[in-house]
């Protein structure tokens, strides 16, 4: 079996089991102290074995991409990154990559001259493949991908609180602040982030131009700093009301559905793209 | 002027399905082909996203294998509806080139 199966094999296995477990003994209410640490070991030993496999993976390629001369190496690298920050699959982004690598390998032997074998911008060259595979940098799916990582957090924030207190209370609720930075961080940060990322790769920043990509990171550490130093009484107040968000176990498996089905909808806006052409 | 990559957009994908069909190949070997055959400014950033594009309508599919020369490469064969496909491309091809003939033989 191919080493990108195992790894998808075990995380979304991993993950379902999870899923299932807690909402069981969520519902139960049973031993959640001691069954957070099995998560968290469970979590653990997935991530172990993910990693592990993508050493094993990451050293094969690592000898091909070392074999190849060095115009031809750095051209696979700045591809590599350029794929990397596509809104593609997982699965699509491996195949490009592989794909691409299969071309420098067999024109390398043949000594063609980089210009000959890639005849425009490298952004125009991966485009051709990238857009086959459904990359879709729309507005529409950034922020369907923004409100997907919203939810998760919301979910994982709520999922510690209840775990912390053993059930869903008054005391688990989030409160407003939280969710406001949360929703900065995903609808803003996160976008203006990978923007600057994707113009860094087509524009080739080197250098100091490249700082420009820690601009976004002025807003997480802006709200850090506003919630912890400034002192304002009517701030906090307005900050510290709590939200009733997933604030019993039936919204909460609510949220769960809502993200599943956010990520079936990024997947159906990648797929009509492509399926236009 | 006339664009040959806008004429061929659409005919690509019978051509790379027809060389398939000749037995398992390989991207970079189709490129070589289709050069031969007369497409000299074909290049590989061409065929290979033809080849995703064939692999999503599952017309083709793919097996990685280490090829004799050492590189790694992904080897595709054609499937039953590849098959389906491209006679029915054929079929499509003899009846439009009949016409765009016979129209280009009547403007002379």
């Amino acid at each position: 079996m191919k080493l990108s199966k195992i790894n998808f094999l075990l995380t979304a296995g991993i993950a379902v089991l999870l899923i299932a477990l807690l909402t069981l003994l969520i519902l139960s209410g049973f031993g959640l102290i001691y069954f957070s640490g099995i998560i968290f070991s469970i979590l653990i030993l997935n991530s172990v074995a993910v990693v592990i496999l993508s050493m094993v993976y990451s050293k094969k390629r690592k000898l091909r991409i070392k074999d190849l001369p060095s115009d031809y190496q750095k051209t696979f690298v700045a591809a590599q990154e350029y794929i990397g920050l596509s809104t593609v699959r997982l699965r699509a982004k491996k195949e490009t990559s592989d794909m691409i690598l299969e071309i420098l390998e067999h024109a390398a032997i043949e000594n063609r001259s980089l210009e000959n074998v890639i005849d425009c911008s490298l952004e125009q060259y991966l485009d051709k493949f990238l857009v086959e595979s459904g990359n879709k940098n729309s507005f529409f799916y950034s922020m369907t991908f923004s409100f997907f990582l919203f939810i998760i957090y919301l979910l994982f924030l709520k999922l510690y609180k209840v775990i912390r207190e053993g059930s869903f209370t008054d005391d688990t609720q989030l409160d407003l602040g939280g969710i406001v930075s949360f929703a900065i961080i995903s609808f803003v940060f996160f976008p203006l982030l990978m923007y600057l990322l994707r113009r860094s790769v087509k524009a080739q920043w080197s250098g100091p131009k490249k700082l420009i990509i820690l601009i976004p990171f002025v807003i997480p550490f802006g709200i850090a700093a506003i919630l912890i130093f400034v002192n304002n009484q009517e701030l906090s107040s307005f900050l510290d009301q709590p939200v009733d968000v997933f604030n019993n176990i039936y919204s909460f498996l609510l949220g769960i559905v809502l993200a599943i089905i956010l990520v079936f909808v990024l997947r159906f806006i990648q797929s009509f793209k492509s399926a236009d052409r | 002027m006339i664009s040959r990559s806008q004429m061929l957009k659409g005919l690509l994908e019978g051509c790379i399905l027809e060389i398939i069909s000749h037995g398992e190949t390989y991207g970079y070997k189709i490129t070589e082909e289709l050069n031969m055959s007369g497409f000299h400014n074909l290049n590989e950033g061409s065929v290979y996203p033809v080849l995703i594009r064939l692999h999503k309508k599952k017309f083709v599919t793919n097996e990685e294998k280490i090829s004799p020369l050492g590189p790694r490469r992904k080897y595709f064969f054609i499937t039953d509806n590849g098959k389906d496909f491209l006679s029915k491309f054929k079929s499509e091809w003899n009846d439009v080139s009949g016409i765009v003939t016979k129209i280009m033989k009547g403007g002379n």
